[in-house]
């Protein structure tokens, strides 16, 4: 809720504005079509290898820490149903939060990680089924 | 006296046998397919009637294998000029309806020929791909065809824009090519492109794997990097080399077609204002604030999918053409890695090549520390970025929104690095490192004598120094504003800077870290 002060022909009003619109997302130009996040193609990785430390990965489903950090908080509960881009954990990294969502719509199955736990890149935080 | 009807008729009737191809029935199965054909394709880039055949009637010259006694139409490749929003465009489409696109000498030659014409008379070569490979039947023909093509690549590179759309089989060698353009959009499906597809990689080393994970559309968005757009199907790979265009002049003595008849608005934007996260740790989506930033939220992003942590693409700050880098600090906290360091080197490059200005949004914690980074090349790699920003005469603008730490700082156009204007935020932090890091460092022993003091020298060190006047009281910075302000002061630092000319001493090229 924003307040301004409108003037016309003079005369103050008073009023408060709520803003409805999500921050100018551009309109349909013409864009790079959107990829299909699919377990059929390999989840990305740093462009060398995996550090030898990182747990095995999971299979589809898993949902993985996208860098090395700290676990700040988990923001989902075993069981808990989410859908496609529901935010599961945040980790942060280099003084910023970085959240982790959901890729698919789903039943929250596991939890692998604690606030306070340090995690690496590729690491296993929550696995939906 | 006018021509005689037989001459007229022979022509309608060659042209005929050309126009169709493998044959009309196949030419309709491909449209029932959704996929268009060759001459499709030309048809939809180019604005009706404005299409100039090159070599329609060559034929090839094999006599091994039979070829004697096969007829193959344009050799398989439609080649000529045509307008693309009002401007000409030199472009070839590959047939597969003859000879499954396959690339012989003749083929290659009408390649060839339109580059050559492309670059003498300056504008830009868009190529559809759709091919079988090469034409074995002719041999190390076909494969020097090949050198031939690429060649020419390489000799047009930095001269005229290159566009290369894959829309149909591109496998082996002939992936080269396109490799060798300046921006490649595949299509999603029809298309797959490798050096080894899965069978060979099976035969030569045992390891399995499918098309997917190596060939297609998005194995190459976002793995390998090697595409820099992703379309549903020929109809949107068309209208993204359109719009490409559009920003891009025709070639390397031109500017970018700026529209400067708009005349020059200065008001504030509170919106910006709104986007900055009131807790330092919270991201910002820096596309939120390159919608506010730019013309009608208009911003064409290159390379979407592929190292997310950094975000590059085209748009018009009141009518003027810039590409834009910025940290993304949702993803990996904005951090520079590897991936990233590459892809904003490479566009930084191409915006220097054609006299497109740089505009570059910084909010980033650093370089990605790591074991796989170190190992991987994050030197080199990031190298990379300074030595783009470094080497580019084009003007630089910097806006320096949030964290902007050590080298990370100078490697996103820091004035050093030759930025004509740098405008922080007041929420920007520059600073060599984190206030952690540095305590940790400057007051050690303080530290060892008294563990409890460690907490205030954080904070007095991060008051005192993460912020922008440091940087602005020795003169590093233009001047802090306010985000609201941050379109006007940058559209109008863009129109000083138009005239902007550079001369570096002479050489051959630089060495830039690969």
């Amino acid at each position: 809720m924003k307040k301004l002060r409108v003037t016309v022909d003079g005369k103050s009003y008073d009023v408060a504005v709520e803003i409805l619109d999500d921050h100018g997302k551009p309109a349909a130009f013409q864009q790079s079509s959107p990829v299909l996040q699919q377990s059929s193609v390999a989840p990305p990785a740093a462009s060398a290898q995996k550090p030898a430390s990182a747990p095995a990965a999971g299979g589809p489903g898993s949902v993985t820490s996208p860098l090395a950090g700290r676990i700040v908080s988990v923001d989902c509960q075993v069981g808990q149903k989410v859908a496609s881009g529901a935010q599961l954990v945040t980790v942060e990294a280099m003084k910023m939060n970085t959240f982790v969502y959901a890729q698919s719509d789903g039943t929250v199955a596991t939890i692998s990680v604690s606030p306070g736990d340090a995690v690496d890149e590729g690491q296993v935080l929550v696995t939906l089924s | 006296m006018p021509i005689k009807k037989e001459f007229l008729e022979e022509l309608d009737k060659r042209r005929q046998t050309v126009l169709d191809a493998g044959g009309q029935d196949k030419l309709e199965a491909r449209r029932k397919k959704g996929l268009m054909t060759a001459r499709d394709r030309l048809d939809n880039l180019f604005q009706a009637g404005t299409f100039m055949e090159f070599g329609m009637h060559v034929q090839h010259a094999c006599h091994n294998f039979g070829m004697e006694k096969k007829e193959l139409p344009a050799d398989g490749v439609v080649t000529g000029t045509g307008y693309v929003g009002d401007r000409p465009v030199a472009a070839y489409s590959q047939d597969f309806t003859v000879a499954g696109g396959s690339l012989g000498q003749m083929h290659a030659q009408k390649i060839c020929d339109i580059m050559d014409f492309a670059q003498q008379s300056g504008m830009p070569v868009v190529c559809f791909n759709d091919s079988g490979g090469a034409r074995i039947q002719e041999g190390v023909e076909s494969l020097s065809g090949y050198g031939k093509v690429f060649f020419k690549n390489v000799y047009l590179s930095g001269v005229v824009p290159q566009i290369a759309v894959i829309a149909g089989p591109c496998a082996g060698g002939a992936a080269y090519s396109p490799a060798l353009t300046d921006f490649q959009i595949m299509v999603k499906d029809q298309a797959n492109m490798f050096i080894c597809g899965p069978d060979v990689i099976l035969a030569a080393t045992g390891q399995k794997c499918t098309m997917a994970e190596v060939g297609s559309a998005a194995a190459h968005a976002t793995i390998s990097g090697n595409i820099h757009f992703v379309a549903e199907n020929d109809a949107q790979a068309i209208a993204i080399v359109q719009k490409l265009l559009s920003f891009i002049p025709s070639n390397n003595i031109m500017d970018p077609p700026h529209d400067l008849n708009q005349p020059l608005v200065l008001d504030e934007d509170p919106g910006m204002d709104d986007l900055v996260p009131e807790d330092a740790k919270n991201p910002l989506d820096v596309k939120d604030v390159i919608g506010r930033l730019v013309d009608n939220a208009d911003f064409l992003e290159v390379q979407m999918d592929f190292a997310k942590n950094m975000v590059v693409g085209f748009a018009r700050i009141q009518g003027i053409v810039v590409g834009i880098i910025a940290n993304q600090p949702k993803v990996k906290a904005g951090a520079l890695d590897i991936d990233a360091s590459d892809k904003a080197a490479r566009f930084i490059r191409f915006c220097n090549i054609f006299n497109i200005p740089i505009v570059t949004l910084v909010d980033t914690g650093g370089f990605l520390p790591g074991v796989a980074q170190e190992r991987g090349g994050i030197i080199r790699h990031g190298a990379k970025m300074l030595f783009a920003y470094g080497a580019a005469t084009v003007p630089k603008i910097t806006v320096i929104m949030r964290k902007a730490y050590g080298g990370a700082y100078l490697a996103m156009c820091s004035q050093d690095l030759g930025a004509d204007l740098v405008f922080a935020w007041p929420t920007a932090e520059i600073a060599v490192m984190g206030a952690e890091g540095a305590v940790k460092i400057l007051y050690k022993r303080e530290i060892d004598k008294d563990p409890a003091s460690e907490s205030k020298l954080i904070a007095d060190y991060r008051a005192k120094f993460a912020s922008p006047y440091q940087a602005a009281g020795k003169g590093m910075i233009t001047d802090v504003i306010r985000p609201s302000q941050t379109r006007a002061m940058v559209a109008m630092a863009l129109r000083n800077t138009l005239s902007k000319r550079e001369t570096r001493p002479p050489k051959k090229h630089g060495n830039i870290p690969l």
